[in-house]
C-alpha cells in the first residue's frame, strides 16, 4: 500500500470517533448476534441433551458425542465429505488455473468465454443435481461418450469397458457427485485466479522474456509464485463451501446407493428431521464446526491470509 | 507474450477452448434438449431437433401456465430473494461503511471484520436445529418458569397474523438475510475504503452530520458496488436450499424445492425437471452476469479487486 493511501486511511480512522459510529454497526451486529450466536449457544446446550421434538429434554452430558463416534453413518459421512472436499478443491484449483491461463491469452471474445466459464457457479445446484440423474443415466450422454471412446480405443486394439453404472455402484455414484462439485467450484477458482493473473504487470513478463523463452519456466517461476496469495484464498473459500455440500447429492443420489454419497450436512439433516433426534443432530453439527474451524485456521496460518483478505486495519 | 504462435499451439489452444466450452455448457444444452422433447424420448441419445425428433413446447406451456406450481414457487423465491437482499443491503452497507470509516476499540475493526466473515465459515448444519426451534416458537412469549417475556419476533407474527414462523416465508427471509449480510458488509467495506475521504471530510466541515455524509456523499459514489452486492446476494438467496428445505411447507415452497417435487411415482420426469431447472437457473445467472465487474470482489469478500 502506498504512502498517500495509508495516510488517508489513518486520517479516515481519526475522524470516526464519536457516538454516531455505534448506530452504523449496531443493527448488523445485533442481527448477527440474534440469528447466529443465539442459535449457536442453543445448539451447544442441545448437544448435551437427549432432545426430541415435543418431548422434555434430559441432560446426558457427553453422551451424544460418544454415540456419534460409535455411529457408522458418522464415519461414512465424514470420510465421504473429507474426500469430496480434498478432491474438489484440488481439481477445481487445477482446472480453474488451466481455464484462467486459457482466457488470459490473446483471444477473440475473451469476455464471452469469461462469462461462459463462470455460469456453473451460479446455476441452481439442486437443478444441476436433478439434471445429473439423466446425464449420468445408464443410457445417458456421459455413458454414450464413454462408449464412443471405448469404440475408438477398441479400433486401436485397446479393449476396455468404460461405461459405468453411475447410479447403482457406490464408487460410481461417489465419483459422479465429486465430478459435479468440481464442475460447480471450478469457476470460482477460475475467476479468482484470472483476476490474479490480470493483476500481474506486463513488465514482469517482459523482464522475464530477457531471461528465458520457455513458457513453462515463465509459468513456474513468475506466474505461479505471484499467484500464490490468490491460490491460497481460493483454496480457503472453496474448502469452506465444499464442507457445506448438500444440495447436489441431495437431488442427484439422495445420499445413495445406501449411504455411499451421504454428505455430513445431509446426515445432520436426516438425524434432525427424519429421526427427530435433535440433541444428536446438534452434537454432530458441533463436531463439524470444530473440524471446519481447525481446517480454516490451519489454512489461514499456512496461507498467511489475514492480510490479503482484510488489508491492514 | 507477443511471440507468434505456431500452428500446433493454435490448434491445441482451440481444442482446449472447445473442450472447456463443452464442459461448462453441456448440462444446459442437454436440459434445453430435454425441455423440448416428449418424456418417452428423453432417454434416447438424440440431440438434433427436427432431424432426429420433433420438438414440442408442450412442457414449457404446461409449466408456465400458472396451474403448475412453478409460477407460485418462483414468486416465493422472488419475494424471499428480494426482501432478504434488501435487508442485507441496508444492514450490511451501514456496517460496511462503519468498518471502513470509523474506529472501534473493543472489539477493534479487524476483529469485527473477521467476526462478520466468520459467519460465512459457519456450517449451516450447526444451526439448522436451533434455528428451526426458534422459528417454531417465535410467536409464543419466552416461557421462563411462568415468567412470560415478550420477544421481538412476536411483532413479526402479529404483523403477518400467523401463529408460527414455520411454513412462512418470513423465516426463510430471516435465514437468508443472516447468511448474506456478512457478505454485503465485507464487499461494501472494501468499496468504501477505496473512496477518497476528502469529500466526506468536506461535507462534515460544511456542517453535515454523519448520516447525511454517508447518505448524500458516500452512497452515490458506492452505488455501482451496492447494485453488484445486491445482485450477488440475490443469486445466493435464490439458489439456497437447506434453510428453505427445513423452513418452508407445501404452500410456501421456493423454486429449488419445487424442481424435484412430484417426481416420485412415475420416476423422474426429465422434460419437466429440465424446464424447471432452466427457469430456476436463469435469474441468478443473469444477475451474476450483470454484476460481472464485481463478482470476483464479491466472492472473495472484497479481498480481490477483479
Amino acid at each position: 500500500m502506498d504512502v498517500t493511501a495509508a495516510a488517508t486511511r489513518r486520517r479516515g480512522l481519526r475522524i470516526g470517533l464519536g457516538t454516531a459510529r455505534n448506530w452504523f454497526i449496531l443493527p448488523a451486529a445485533l442481527w448477527t448476534l440474534a440469528f447466529t450466536l443465539y442459535p449457536l449457544i442453543h445448539a451447544l446446550i442441545l448437544s448435551f441433551q437427549r432432545a426430541r421434538l415435543g418431548q422434555r429434554e434430559t441432560f446426558v452430558g457427553l453422551g451424544n458425542y460418544a454415540a456419534d463416534f460409535h455411529d457408522a453413518q458418522f464415519w461414512s459421512a465424514l470420510s465421504f465429505t473429507a474426500v469430496l472436499v480434498v478432491v474438489t478443491v484440488a481439481a477445481a484449483l487445477a482446472l480453474g488455473l488451466g481455464l484462467a491461463m486459457l482466457v488470459s491469452q490473446r483471444l477473440i471474445g475473451r469476455n464471452f468465454f469469461r462469462m461462459l466459464f463462470m455460469i456453473p457457479l451460479f446455476a441452481t445446484p439442486v437443478g444441476i443435481g436433478y439434471l445429473a440423474v439423466i446425464l449420468f443415466a445408464q443410457s445417458g450422454p456421459i455413458n454414450g461418450l464413454l462408449q464412443g471412446l471405448q469404440g475408438l480405443l477398441g479400433a486401436v486394439g485397446l479393449h476396455t469397458s468404460l461405461a459405468v453404472n453411475w447410479g447403482s455402484s457406490p464408487h460410481g455414484a461417489a465419483v459422479a457427485v465429486v465430478m459435479l462439485e468440481i464442475w460447480r467450484w471450478t469457476p470460482f477458482a477460475f475467476l479468482v485466479l484470472l483476476a490474479g493473473m490480470q493483476g500481474i504487470p506486463e513488465e514482469v513478463y517482459e523482464a522475464a522474456s530477457l531471461e528465458t523463452n520457455r513458457g513453462w519456466d515463465v509459468f513456474r517461476f513468475i506466474t505461479l509464485p505471484l499467484l500464490r496469495p490468490m491460490i491460497a484464498l481460493a483454496l480457503l473459500l472453496i474448502t469452506v463451501e465444499a464442507f457445506k455440500t448438500i444440495d447436489i447429492p441431495f437431488a442427484f443420489t439422495k445420499g445413495g446407493p445406501g449411504i455411499a454419497t451421504q454428505t455430513y450436512t445431509m446426515l445432520v439433516w436426516r438425524v434432525a428431521f427424519n429421526s427427530f433426534a435433535l440433541g444428536s443432530a446438534a452434537s454432530l453439527g458441533f463436531l463439524l464446526l470444530v473440524l471446519v474451524l481447525i481446517v480454516v485456521n490451519v489454512l489461514l496460518f499456512v496461507g498467511k491470509l489475514r492480510i490479503s483478505i482484510f488489508g491492514e486495519d | 507474450m507477443r511471440r507468434r504462435r505456431s500452428p500446433l499451439q493454435v490448434a491445441s489452444f482451440v481444442v482446449l477452448l472447445v473442450l472447456a466450452t463443452i464442459w461448462s455448457a453441456f448440462p444446459f444444452v442437454w436440459a434445453l434438449r430435454n425441455s423440448i422433447m416428449r418424456l418417452q424420448d428423453t432417454y434416447k441419445p438424440w440431440f438434433i431437433p427436427w432431424l432426429q425428433f420433433k420438438p414440442t413446447l408442450d412442457t414449457w406451456r404446461a409449466e408456465l401456465s400458472g396451474q403448475s406450481g412453478l409460477v407460485s414457487a418462483a414468486s416465493h423465491s422472488l419475494i424471499v430473494a428480494l426482501v432478504s437482499t434488501g435487508l442485507a443491503l441496508v444492514l450490511g452497507t451501514l456496517a460496511g461503511y462503519a468498518l471502513a470509516r470509523f474506529r472501534y476499540r473493543y472489539p477493534d475493526n479487524l476483529n469485527l471484520s473477521i467476526w462478520f466473515l466468520s459467519q460465512r465459515f459457519l456450517p449451516p448444519a450447526v444451526v439448522i436445529v436451533p434455528f428451526l426451534l426458534m422459528m417454531r416458537s417465535a410467536c409464543q412469549p419466552l416461557g421462563l418458569d411462568g415468567l412470560h417475556v415478550p420477544q421481538p419476533l412476536q411483532l413479526l407474527c402479529m404483523a403477518t397474523g400467523s401463529r408460527t414462523l414455520l411454513n412462512n416465508l418470513t423465516s426463510v427471509v430471516i435465514a437468508h438475510t443472516t447468511f448474506n449480510m456478512p457478505f454485503v458488509v465485507l464487499i461494501m467495506r472494501s468499496i468504501f475504503r477505496e473512496l477518497p475521504i476528502e469529500l466526506e471530510e468536506a461535507a462534515l466541515v460544511d456542517g453535515a452530520n454523519r448520516m447525511q455524509t454517508f447518505w448524500l456523499v458516500a452512497m452515490p459514489l458506492a452505488a455501482a458496488g451496492l447494485v453488484a452486492a445486491g445482485l450477488i446476494s440475490f443469486a445466493f438467496s435464490w439458489n439456497e436450499f437447506l434453510f428453505a428445505l427445513i423452513l418452508t411447507g407445501p404452500t410456501t415452497q421456493t423454486l429449488p424445492l419445487l424442481i424435484g417435487s412430484g417426481t416420485g411415482v412415475q420416476g423422474i420426469q426429465f422434460n419437466l425437471i429440465s424446464v424447471r431447472t432452466l427457469v430456476a437457473i436463469l435469474p441468478p445467472v443473469v444477475a451474476a452476469l450483470l454484476a460481472q465487474r464485481y463478482v470476483v470482489r464479491g466472492l472473495t469478500f472484497g479481498a480481490v479487486k477483479g
